[in-house]
């Protein structure tokens, strides 16, 4: 036990002239006569994201077709390679049956609406420029779309599978116009038999890249 | 119920981008060290090249889509620079800029990560949105919002997740995550009217990040869900996924 307190005492009464050696060194002699460059935090503003607002006419299987609203997101991954989710609304009309029967409509007006969501990876095929008249020369693309989502339609919620094909157009750099073609397809058996129903969807609409 | 859940994942990335894009508004200046950049007139490969800069050229980086930058020379034309074309390119200081821009560092892929799933669900149809935020290279934390499409019954759901990378340079790299949550179980309008539940959720999954490109993952997952119920069992589901992924 004696040994041990010796021994601590020892490695203290050591390292305390090490100590004081190390800071004497520290003391600076010479300044440097270095005028320091004063380093900004670089930065570079990426514009991949690219959201927006569409319009247009939706055509509800057996439900006739009617306008559609909606909002895009998309986020560009590669040149060629993009991500995008969209929500929409938009309402089914009167069948035909229940127009020529006269009878009570099928569905409440509240199971009309017709609501969706896709999420879709989107690639550039056709990456190019247009050109109006001599003077002017924008970018364009021509993408092709594929994803998954929900519909949610006559009171239930459906797996919805959407192909599609557009055609990008940007006045400038931030700024495009989007027209576009989807098929929201999905099983149901609102009839009571399951079957496939085919919503095909075109749409315009504007958006900014930020 | 599912859409509020999608609209907020939105928000939040969103938000988090405007962050980062607001905190510094200079435009840095480089001086090209390669021999020649060529400037094209898009940011894609096929656009055609109409300015060459020159080895010392000022350039000013102006922004950035993908992995191209548009530039600015000192006479003042512009155009878009492949980004692994500038990859030499000093900054005021002399070092190249693409060590000292993260944004244009090639080997960084960013910290987050958003993307989209699709698969199945205890046999049913199943869709997710997610986001991660990656604290370091093994370790992330990541929100997700599911929507699944049964015969029976539908339902929707969120958890949070923490998730462990260990070989994260591997190109087909392998993960495990364990996280908890909610969801709530809607029967088919269709059957006998049930009232809707809401449960809480336990759930612990392993998947394989595939490597498409330096931000670009696909993503095939498997997770095992608890689903506390106020009955006297808890049901447990089995779910198989694949999906995509973006960093940024």
């Amino acid at each position: 036990m004696e040994n041990w307190t010796k021994r601590v005492f020892l490695i203290a009464g050591l390292c305390l002239p090490l100590t004081a050696v190390a800071e004497e060194d520290a003391v600076q002699v010479i300044e440097p006569d270095l005028e320091r460059r004063e380093i900004k935090t670089a930065a570079i503003d990426t514009e991949n994201f690219e959201i927006g607002p569409y319009a247009g006419a939706l055509s509800i299987q057996d439900f006739n077709s009617s306008e559609v609203y909606g909002l895009r997101a998309a986020y560009h991954v590669t040149e060629n390679a993009f991500i995008e989710a969209t929500y929409g609304r938009s309402e089914g009309d009167l069948t035909s049956f229940e127009r020529l029967s006269g009878g009570s409509p099928l569905l409440s007006d509240e199971d009309r609406e017709f609501t969706y969501y896709d999420l879709s990876l989107g690639w550039n095929v056709l990456p190019g420029e247009i050109f109006i008249g001599s003077k002017y020369a924008f970018n364009s693309s021509v993408y092709f779309l594929t994803g998954i989502g929900g519909t949610e339609f006559a009171g239930d919620n459906w797996f919805t599978v959407n192909v599609g094909a557009g055609f990008r157009l940007l006045f400038t750099d931030w700024l495009a116009l989007r027209l576009e073609v989807r098929d929201h397809i999905f099983d149901r058996d609102t009839f009571g038999e399951r079957e496939t129903a085919h919503n095909i969807e075109i749409t315009t609409g504007f958006t900014v890249f930020f | 119920m599912k859409l509020y859940f999608f609209r907020g994942l939105l928000a939040i990335s969103l938000l988090c981008y405007s962050f980062t894009a607001s905190a510094d508004k200079e435009k840095p200046y480089a001086t090209v060290a390669e021999a020649y950049v060529e400037l094209h007139t898009g940011p894609g490969r096929g656009y055609p090249i109409f300015y060459v800069a020159e080895r010392g050229e000022k350039i000013l980086l102006l922004k950035m889509r993908t992995t191209w930058v548009k530039v600015r020379t000192e006479r003042g034309k512009e155009g878009w620079v492949k980004l692994a074309s500038i990859a030499k390119t000093l900054n005021a200081n002399g070092e190249p800029i693409t060590a000292t821009i993260p944004q244009l560092d090639l080997n960084n892929r960013g910290n987050w990560e958003i993307g989209f799933m699709a698969g199945d669900f205890g046999g049913t149809d199943v869709v997710t949105a997610y986001t991660a935020y990656h604290f370091t290279k093994n370790l992330s934390l990541e929100l997700a919002a599911s929507e699944n499409f049964g015969n029976v019954s539908s339902g929707s759901g969120a958890t949070l997740s923490i998730a462990h990378q260990p070989f994260p340079k591997w190109r087909i790299s392998p993960y495990f995550m364990i996280g908890g949550g909610v969801r709530k179980t809607e029967p088919r309008a269709t059957l006998v009217s049930t009232e809707d539940r809401d449960d809480n959720v336990l759930a612990v999954g392993a998947g394989f990040r595939i490597y498409l490109a330096r931000n670009f993952t696909a993503r095939i997952q498997f997770k095992k869900h608890t689903i506390l119920t106020n009955r006297d069992d808890d049901i447990e589901v089995e779910e198989w996924k694949i999906g995509l992924s973006a960093y940024f």
